[in-house]
């Protein structure tokens, strides 16, 4: 989609005049003082502005070389920050150190202000100078969010413990890769898989010698260092996503190790994956979204995080994240059917998940959201042996589940629910029908025979019609002959049945009409469906 | 004038309904004249149930049951839907005399003549018709099946406020045991098996009557 057409500069220059051990003049107002107003939503906002200024003074910071220019390239919306680019270019002679308050004091209200307005993509430049850091943005009014964009700032400054020694690794393995010839220069091009908060993996694409010289020389300590720097502002994203990075190694004469240089680093966007429901996939990331967010904020108990959900949607939220690198955990267990049921995706699959986890015991039902929620937040390395036997043990019990008929308990209940969910899917339907009396919701395929469908929802949209009570009994009627005619049918003899039903009887789906009507018509539709059923099931 | 039957399970039921805002609808009562009969479908009118209708001419509780109206025109009523189930339901089933419907779902309340007691009154059923029929006792007259839901109703999370209404997950008379087993007189009439040849076809809920008569 192209930008919006509404595009707005702001150029703001402010130049940094900052003597070395100067605290600066003092600031118009304190940091706390552009808060207009104090609560949780405040604090989130407070907190992500201060989170953005720790990342461009942790790789600031320590930049001397006049003429470098660092670019960051970040979302704005509803008071949240969420980088998208990074870029920097080497500068030439050394600069006077400088202290992190001033240059936080000076860029606060240029980010404060980005947090309010429409969401847009902000591009805010820091170029190196003798005593300090010019400053230059741009935003533009954007009309597609990027997926891996937040949405709601989260309160939350530091990172989870691991997250740094994660990023540390992944950087030493990545400039392990980029020999740099004495006097040379070369290029590597390498892509890092995130997830959520997590680096899941890596993955080089090209080396490339740009000046050749003598034997290859290491990169020093403080070049690991400050990629897993670059690194860590990206992981504060949401979803899978993928970060290009594109890094320089050179060696100077007279120096003991190379230097590395990030030249780029920017999150891909690749094209939806083809048949993928847009509505789903929206529904699904704003729950990710807001579940990320308050796991972020230290929310760790999964019953906790999915309290404020119903059945329904912790089902769209388990199927919407099969695809992560997480869920094949989920079938490491022999249950095949569950799989096959899970990973069609989509609202089919969601539908499916939220009936079966109806047939689970609470207390099961409670240990699937635990596992799944910690598989998602914390990848599936974060299980324990015993956790991973209880969760195949759990999918293993599904499967068997699939294949038992649905007790009359499980029948009451999924009853109640198809009656709500028609309620709410079609709520037109649901008044024209209740004005001429009360109506019933009928299965076309019924729940007796729900588990010769494994991996159909009975309850989906497709199998549930509005008929009025007569009409109900008399299908009743015919399901009550086909039932003393074929004890135990095969998935064909029910659809057979239901399709006889469809005939004779779809007229009336969905259509109010006052008790006592279409009498006769209907003994004609029920005797009709009757002679059909046995035409297709002779008695042996 | 036929002497006034207390109907204090009734009355208890309105009052909870009122006080806990669940949305119910009482319609007047015809006058004596238009519900003269003393039977319905061929079978004998349970005397509490016949006071019932002269106290209220339908009662609706919102997601729970419906109680149907002596007679109407255009809504299912209490003679056409006896004498509609006496033609379709087999023996004994087809002796039951159906009174009330689940608000939402094609379960319904029913008496058993065949079951009256030494005061004429009449133990009330829950019917499942969905598939091969059966059905549970709930109550051992019209009046104790009104005490029983009161008391199940009370004892719900209260109603979120506001206009919109959130489903109970609970159902009656499934979650609503405790409230049953306190009808003593229903709990003898289990026990000596009197139920038995209404739940044949349903293990479950044979399992769960047994319950039910274990409670006390």
């Amino acid at each position: 989609m192209g930008r919006c057409a509404v595009r707005e500069h702001v150029l703001w220059v402010l130049a940094c005049l900052l003597w070395a051990g100067c605290v600066g003049s003092q600031a118009a107002g304190s940091a706390g003082g552009m808060w207009a107003m104090d609560g949780p939503h405040e604090e989130a906002r407070r907190a992500e502005v201060e989170s953005a200024l720790d990342s461009f003074w942790s790789l600031s910071g320590g930049q001397r070389e006049v003429g470098t220019s660092l670019s960051f390239t970040f979302w704005a919306q509803n008071g949240a920050l969420t980088l998208l680019e990074y870029r920097e270019e080497k500068g030439g002679g050394q600069g006077r150190p400088l202290e992190a308050e001033p240059f936080a004091r000076h860029l606060r209200p240029l980010l404060t202000g980005y947090l309010s307005g429409s969401a847009r993509v902000v591009v805010l430049t820091l170029k190196r100078e003798e005593a300090g850091w010019a400053v230059a943005s741009e935003a533009t009014a954007h009309g597609v969010r990027p997926p891996e964009a937040k949405t709601q700032p989260v309160n939350r400054r530091i990172l989870p413990a691991d997250t740094l020694p994660r990023a540390r690794e992944v950087a030493s393995k990545l400039v392990r890769l980029l020999a740099v010839p004495s006097h040379g220069v070369t290029s590597l091009q390498v892509e890092v898989g995130l997830e959520d908060d997590r680096i899941v993996g890596w993955e080089h694409h090209g080396f490339r010698v740009v000046e050749s010289g003598g034997a290859p020389r290491a990169l020093s300590e403080e070049s690991v260092e400050r990629l897993a720097r670059v690194l860590l502002p990206f992981v504060q994203g949401v979803g899978q996503r993928t970060l290009a990075l594109e890094l320089r190694g050179e060696h100077r004469a007279g120096e003991p190790t190379a230097r590395l240089q990030v030249l780029e680093a920017r999150t891909l966007h690749p094209a939806p994956p083809p048949g993928e429901d847009p509505d789903f996939a929206a529904e699904y990331r704003a729950m990710h979204e807001d579940i990320l967010r308050r796991w972020r904020e230290g929310v760790r108990d999964g019953a906790e995080l999915l309290a404020r959900y119903s059945l329904e949607e912790m089902a769209l939220w388990c199927v919407g994240g099969m695809l992560t690198r997480g869920a094949g955990l989920l079938f490491e267990s022999a249950a095949p059917t569950v799989k096959r049921a899970l990973t069609r995706g989509g609202t089919d699959a969601a539908g499916w998940l939220r009936t079966m986890l109806r047939r689970l015991p609470h207390a099961e039902r409670v240990a699937f959201e635990r596992f799944w929620t910690k598989v998602r937040m914390e990848g599936a390395e974060a299980l324990s042996s015993a956790e991973r036997q209880e969760l195949a043990a759990l999918m293993n019990r599904l499967e068997r589940l699939l294949r038992k008929p649905l007790s009359t308990s499980e029948k009451n209940e999924l009853r109640r629910v198809a009656r709500q969910h028609f309620e709410r899917l079609h709520p037109r339907v649901h008044e024209a029908m209740g004005c001429l009396g009360p109506y019933e919701v009928h299965h076309r395929r019924p729940l007796e025979y729900a588990h010769v469908f494994p991996t159909e929802d009975v309850n989906a949209a497709a199998n549930l019609k509005a008929v009025m009570k007569d009409v109900h009994q008399r299908i009743g009627s015919v399901w009550t002959e086909f039932r003393n005619i074929r004890g135990s049918p095969h998935a064909e003899d029910v659809d057979e049945v239901a399709g006889i039903i469809d005939r004779h009887f779809g007229r009336w789906y969905d259509q109010p009409h006052v008790p006592g009507e279409w009498t006769s018509v209907l003994d004609r539709a029920e005797e009709a469906a009757r002679q059909e059923l046995r035409r297709s099931f002779p008695m042996p | 004038m036929q002497p006034v039957i207390p109907l204090p399970g009734l009355e208890r039921l309105l009052k909870v309904c009122r006080s806990r805002r669940q949305q119910h609808k009482v319609e007047p009562a015809l006058p004596p004249e238009l519900r003269a009969e003393t039977s319905v479908a061929g079978l004998p009118m349970d005397p509490q149930l016949a006071a019932v209708h002269a106290r209220v001419g339908s009662l609706w509780v919102r997601e729970e049951f419906a109680v149907l109206p002596w007679r109407h025109a255009l809504r299912p009523d209490l003679h056409r839907m006896s004498a509609h189930w006496r033609r379709e339901w087999a023996e004994p089933f087809g002796s039951l005399c159906v009174f009330a419907r689940d608000d939402r779902l094609a379960y319904c309340y029913a008496t058993v003549p065949a079951l009256v007691g030494e005061k004429g009154t009449q133990p009330v059923v829950w019917v499942d018709i969905y598939e091969t029929l059966y059905a549970v006792p709930v109550a051992s007259d019209v009046d104790h099946f009104f005490d029983a839901y009161a008391r199940y109703l009370e004892s719900a999370p209260p109603l979120p406020e506001g206009e919109e209404f959130v489903p109970q997950t609970r159902t009656f008379p499934w979650d609503a045991s405790e409230f049953i087993a306190r009808d003593r007189a229903l709990v003898a009439m289990i026990r000596a098996g009197r139920f038995d040849f209404l739940m044949k076809a349903n293990a479950q809920a044979r399992e769960w009557v047994e319950k039910v008569a274990a409670r006390r």
